[in-house]
């Protein structure tokens, strides 16, 4: 059985571009010499400041393995990394078929995020012109509006049996006005939420 | 305002299904200055999210990425 891991290593930095190759070379060996093993990806992150001091050394060399391996030959690679006095840190870890999953729907889903955002913005960005319209002109209107509607909708319920051509007309015409300047003030508040949250989460 | 803000779980927001722990940024918002995890309470991360986000930013930790603890903010 084979299975896909995720090998982090935290080399030396001061050490010579040959010696950090040979290191990377020992483990990919490893990794390809074996039945079914196979490197996916490597990724070099290069030279990194800590997030604290590591045997004295304020930097690290970083590099991401992904692979396939025999879970057996775990523990070899285990050893291999910790024998190595330059290898400072690594951490190997099972990728399950699960996360694999997990990632691909993330993609889409952040992709259809990024889509539905894209069209909010677009939108956002047609109706001001209207609100402008509307504020201008309409700034006593929408008080006499706010005032009447209430009044309005009791009115056309209960008239809509006696006389409804009369009070139609003008209630298909309020719900339009109004819907536009409504939309968008709740926009902003999910903005500000949105911004809100990123500031709290840091300063706190 | 902000006690009756309702609580937001911004992996769901942001499309985040799996925490990775190499994603420093991202963990690195889930700190405070002295490089404590935020609890749940006050960040609105779900219970299945906040378990997620621990084990990542335990690693990173272990990795060097993040610190234990900094006294000096970053």
């Amino acid at each position: 059985m084979i299975r896909r891991y995720e090998l982090m290593v935290m080399l030396d930095p001061n050490q010579n571009d040959d010696a950090t190759e040979a290191q990377l070379k020992k483990i990919e060996q490893l990794i390809t010499s074996s039945d079914g093993g196979e490197i996916i990806n490597t990724d070099k992150w290069g030279k990194k400041r800590l997030a604290y001091e590591v045997n004295g050394r304020p930097f690290g060399f970083y590099v991401v393995f992904e692979f396939m391996l025999d879970p057996a030959l775990t523990g070899e690679l285990e050893r291999l990394c910790r024998l190595d006095a330059l290898n400072l840190r690594h951490l190997l870890l099972n990728i399950p078929d699960k996360v694999i999953k997990l990632k691909e729907r993330e993609k889409q889903l952040k992709s259809s995020l990024e889509e539905r955002r894209r069209r909010m913005a677009e939108e956002a960005e047609e109706t001001p012109v209207v609100d402008m319209l509307s504020a201008k002109h309409g700034e006593v209107d929408e008080s006499e509006q706010g005032e009447k509607e209430p009044a309005g909708e009791g009115e056309a319920k209960a008239g809509a049996e006696s006389a409804p051509p009369a009070t139609g007309s003008e209630e298909e015409k309020k719900p339009a006005a109004a819907d536009q300047p409504a939309r968008k003030p709740a926009e902003d508040e999910e903005k500000e939420m949105a911004k809100a949250a990123d500031e709290g989460g840091t300063d706190s | 305002m902000m006690s009756i803000r309702k609580k937001v779980d911004r992996f769901h927001e942001n499309g985040i299904l799996y925490i990775d722990y190499k994603d420093v940024k991202l963990l690195s918002r889930f700190i405070t200055e002295q490089g404590k995890i935020i609890p749940r309470r006050i960040s609105g991360t779900c219970a299945k999210n906040q378990r997620m986000l621990v084990d990542a930013i335990k690693r990173a930790r272990y990795m060097a990425l993040l610190p234990y603890v900094s006294d000096t903010p970053r």
